[in-house]
């Protein structure tokens, strides 16, 4: 067989890079999928009526659901100035991690860990500047920093929440999306790509297993469906948990 | 959740860093890490117990 | 198979690091899809659900006013109608108080005509009798003193005698007469 040169398998985190550079897979991903969601919108809604046509209605309860079920119940009146960004966020997430199960395509950009990070860090800086500005600069900090707990235990506390609310919060907010995208396709890689290794051995007993290993390829496609879609909404409700929790008042 | 991994993480990097500059050969790191667990359990009772 | 992971972990990029590229275009990339949707898109559907709010509180306030007016016109009606029954009754009970003012004048008219006939009767038929026994009286005590002289044939010179004569005469006739 001619292809058994060309296919990488195991597969390696090299399959993540094929072509590092300003124009790769990824980038123009990330354009095509920001094109997508531009003109689902924008065409869906070029003319509202109070009365949706089949198309309007789905872009508003796409929305609507951001907007009433995120935004509304977990930030609460004031958080619905947020539902924009978190309606643009949950559209740009869900349709960059649908890229690793379209065939095709097959990867998702959020398996590489920029643009999970930069999607993180603007949550990091969105909720902060939304406690401050709400609070005043100290105010916030103190709000964040101190709990009411006796003065003694007060030194080991500060650390904890300073680290769990400044510095795991970003770090987990990023890796658990890649780490799932990462995760997803590296087991959809080797099931596929083990189906051709298995069909391409020299031993023949080998070959029907081959099959086999694309059914749970296919199946676990229908997992990855699944995650793909609780992790796009995963990362919005944390985003809105953390703006909640730099709103809410004293304790 | 949030509260007991970095509570760990905190106090066991401070207790690293005692055991690094005293020579402790771990023990820090182990008081640390238990310091750090003990305030995260703390701080989430507090917060969402009540 | 002989190539492992391991050989070239190291000389590969490590996942955990992110490509600055890519960072630099996802940034912008974000911006611009949150700037189109943050500036176009959701603000159109915010005001559509607004509008839609409207539309909705605009039709219930129009079912409310439409309402009132009827339940106005309904307490007009009825209150015309209460009227027009009052009217009724009243005019009812006019009339029945005017006729039975009329019944009670005729029936005082006719008792008092019926009266006076009796009563004109009555003095008539007393006239009448006493112009009778007053002739009567006159013919009688004539009759008498000319049967008396007649009979005894001298003149009674006794003028007490003969009046107290006729009078018991006359007395025992009346007696007679009224039985």
């Amino acid at each position: 067989m001619v292809l058994a040169d060309e296919l990488p398998f195991p597969p390696s985190v090299e399959d993540f890079h094929l072509v590092p550079a300003w124009v790769s897979k990824f980038t123009v991903l990330v354009w095509i999928a920001v094109a997508l969601i531009i003109i689902f919108f924008l065409v869906l809604y070029r003319n509202p009526k109070l009365v949706p046509t089949r198309g309007q209605w789905l872009a508003e309860s796409f929305y609507g659901f951001v907007r009433d079920r995120v935004a509304g119940d977990l930030i609460g009146h004031e958080g619905l100035r947020f539902a924009p960004y978190l309606a643009t966020l949950f559209s740009f997430i869900l349709l960059t991690n649908l890229f690793g199960i379209v065939p095709g395509i097959q990867i998702s950009t959020n398996t590489h860990i920029a643009f999970t990070a930069m999607l993180a860090v603007i949550s990091y800086v969105l909720f902060v500047a939304v406690g401050i500005r709400k609070f005043g600069f100290w105010h916030y900090w103190k709000k964040s920093l101190f709990l009411p707990a006796p003065l003694a235990v007060q030194p080991i506390l500060i650390p904890i929440e300073f680290v769990s609310t400044f510095v795991v919060r970003p770090l987990t907010l990023a890796i658990r999306l890649f780490a799932n995208m990462f995760a997803g396709h590296v087991i959809l890689l080797v099931f596929t790509l083990g189906g051709f290794v298995l069909l391409n051995s020299s031993a023949w007993f080998l070959k029907p297993i081959s099959v086999l290993s694309w059914v749970m390829a296919i199946a676990l496609t229908f997992l990855e469906a699944l995650v793909i879609l609780l992790q796009a909404y995963v990362f919005v409700v944390l985003t809105a948990s953390y703006v909640q929790g730099a709103l809410v008042e004293d304790h | 959740m949030g509260y007991l991994i970095s509570g760990i993480l905190v106090w066991g990097f401070i207790g690293w860093l005692i055991d690094r500059w005293l020579g402790l050969d771990g023990l820090a790191t182990g008081i640390g890490s238990l310091v750090g667990a003990a305030g995260g359990v703390y701080l989430i009772l507090r917060r969402f117990g009540g | 198979m002989h190539y492992l992971a391991a050989d070239y972990l190291a000389a590969e990029p490590n996942p955990i690091v992110p490509i600055w590229q890519e960072l630099v275009v996802g940034t912008i990339a974000f911006a611009v899809l949150c700037f189109v949707l943050m500036k176009f898109a959701f603000p159109r559907m915010e005001a559509t659900f607004r509008a839609r709010v409207e539309a909705i509180e605009g039709g219930i306030q129009k079912a409310e006013a439409a309402q009132a007016e009827a339940n106005a016109l309904l307490e007009q009606y009825r209150a015309q109608l209460a009227e027009a029954r009052t009217e009724a009754a009243r005019i009812r009970d006019e009339a029945r108080a005017e006729a039975m003012n009329i019944k009670t004048d005729l029936l005082a008219q006719a008792r008092e005509d019926s009266d006076r006939v009796i009563a004109a009767g009555r003095e008539q038929l007393v006239a009448e009798r006493e112009t009778v026994a007053r002739e009567l009286r006159a013919t009688m005590g004539q009759i008498a003193v000319d049967l008396a002289s007649k009979i005894v044939g001298e003149v009674l010179e006794d003028e007490v005698r003969r009046r107290g004569t006729v009078e018991r005469f006359m007395a025992d006739l009346e007696g007679e007469g009224i039985r």
